[in-house]
């Protein structure tokens, strides 16, 4: 079954790249201009260490590894499952739901399968750097590279948890404009130690719009800091289930109430 | 002779019109806009806030001052953005040869494109920056400036701001005649401005090193420079004469870099 799946994945990707490639550009020159329109939030961090020494309690390589997880959560999610911020528009609003309802394999993974968006991968790949960076100033174990690995991957289900439930609110109010952006700045929050932050948005970052899951909570481990909140990081992975089930219900929900489009 | 400039200055005025006109006829997700600016103005007053925690004053701001600039760059901004559309437009319009019906208009294309920015700005200003500035007030607490000179000089400096921002658009735009592809030099050039002009962090915040290179660009003019005169830092003389100085050259080098483009696009046309 999962198999199958893969080598349907696979089928897809190379027939999205075949597309792609027909027009080339050059692509390292773009893909160079790339990483320069996106490190400015690196470069902020960078001159604000230059004149502070600590912020609210984390030092500029504490900061780094923070930043470094969330950039890369974000990256991959909006990698390989950005085609789902187009499922308001293009798969309801114009009635492409229809053609992937028909297939023998779950709609879902057909809309994910569509796309795989290579501009972000730049982001992945500066999160990676961050990230190789501050480690190499901090003791690190092998469990914890372990543990590092296990939560980008449970950062990057947490985005496409929530990102799948902000966009099946399309089943229910169609609109063409997306307001999945307005939520991807408020992930701009997490690039930051959160404890810096008054409760409401700690909560709110948490809770609601839980992408700190995926960057804060883990660095809190991965660096040892024992600060408040800290338990959190242990049952980061139940909150992520706990997401995922709510999204697969929503989306559930949503597919019963989906009524293609006239004709 | 004054009926004459009279007629001129109608000519052009008449565009800015038309393209405010223009404009109106799309509907722009201002909510949208809104929101996302509300956000991201959040994310940095609430970092501010933290920093200034366990600082009362960096590189001479107090947290009163930081939180003005941040609050008046994410305003100057929200104008600013309508010039930096301009060489995607004329990029768009070489493409698609729409340029050839704008070249015989009695108004060279240049003063069209000049012209075009501030009708966009107006209407920018008018549905962003305004409203932007009442939230600014009610949720972050904007204040004034400390002396009604400075609130003048503020104004008048954010305008002509407003001109070099223009002017190093047009600029960009002239060289998208000689190249092709620049999609590129867009993308380091908007990171450029957003790094130099001051919107990421005060250029009081950058290594020396960094700061002097800033102190010879022009985008500093944009963002930076009516801050400062805002908040009554700096030598105020100096710094409207610094921006007088680069609008002049702004302007000379665009409007050279199109007169050389109308040259080739005849050597082309056939």
């Amino acid at each position: 079954m999962i198999k199958k799946y893969f080598e349907i994945y696979f089928l897809f990707l190379s027939q999205y790249l075949k597309r792609r490639m027909s027009f080339s550009k050059d692509f390292i020159l773009t893909f160079f201009m790339d990483i320069i329109g996106k490190i400015s939030t690196l470069l902020f961090i960078t001159i604000l260490f230059n004149n502070i020494p600590i912020l609210g309690g984390w030092t500029l390589n504490e900061t780094l590894v923070v930043y470094g997880l969330a950039l890369m959560c974000r990256g991959t999610y909006l990698t390989f499952f950005s085609r789902l911020e187009d499922l308001g528009s293009d798969f309801i609003l114009d009635g492409e739901l229809d053609r992937l309802l028909v297939r023998p394999i779950s709609p879902l993974f057909s809309i994910i399968a569509e796309k795989v968006n290579e501009d972000s991968i730049t982001e992945v790949l500066i999160g990676l750097g961050a990230l190789i960076y501050a480690l190499a100033h901090v003791k690190i174990t092998a469990i914890k590279v372990f543990f590092i690995i296990f939560s980008l991957i449970n950062g990057v289900l947490i985005y496409f948890a929530f990102f799948l439930i902000i966009n099946c609110i399309s089943f229910w109010y169609n609109s063409r404009f997306s307001i999945m952006w307005t939520f991807m700045e408020l992930s701009d929050f997490s690039q930051y130690p959160i404890s810096i932050f008054t409760s409401p948005i700690k909560f709110i970052l948490t809770w609601i719009v839980p992408f700190s899951l995926a960057s804060y909570y883990p660095a809190v481990y991965i660096l040892g800091k024992g600060i408040e909140n800290h338990w959190i990081s242990y049952v980061t992975p139940v909150i992520t289930i706990v997401f995922l089930l709510l999204a697969y219900i929503i989306w559930h929900k949503g597919l019963k109430k989906y009524e293609s489009v006239g004709n | 002779m004054v009926n004459k400039i009279n007629r001129y200055l109608k000519k052009r005025i008449n565009i800015a019109k038309v393209s405010f006109q223009e404009i109106l006829a799309f509907r722009i997700d201002i909510v949208s806009i809104l929101i996302s600016t509300f956000i991201v103005t959040l994310l940095s007053y609430s970092l501010w806030t933290a920093i200034y925690k366990t600082n009362s004053s960096l590189n001479g701001f107090d947290l009163k001052a930081i939180i003005n600039y941040i609050l008046i760059a994410s305003l100057l901004n929200s104008t600013l953005n309508t010039p930096r559309r301009v060489p995607l437009n004329v990029s768009r319009e070489i493409r698609t040869g729409q340029i050839a019906t704008k070249l015989i208009k009695p108004v060279s294309y240049y003063e069209l494109n000049f012209w075009y920015c501030f009708g966009r700005g107006i209407y920018f200003f008018i549905i962003i920056t305004i409203p932007l500035t009442i939230i600014s007030c009610i949720f972050f607490g904007l204040t004034l400036p400390n002396t009604f000179t400075d609130g003048v000089l503020f104004v008048l400096s954010a305008l002509m701001g407003f001109v070099i921002e223009v002017g190093l658009s047009l600029v960009l735009s002239g060289f998208i005649f000689k190249t092709i592809n620049m999609d590129g030099v867009f993308k380091v050039n908007a990171f450029f401005s957003y790094l130099f002009s001051g919107r990421l962090i005060p250029l009081a915040f950058f290594p020396k090193w960094l700061k002097s290179v800033a102190d010879f660009l022009p985008y500093r003019c944009t963002v930076s420079i009516p801050i400062e005169i805002y908040l009554g830092k700096g030598n105020i003389f100096m710094m409207i004469s610094i921006q007088c100085v680069w609008i002049i050259i702004l302007l000379l080098v665009s409007n050279m870099l199109f007169r050389n483009a109308y040259k080739r696009m005849e050597v082309m046309g056939g």
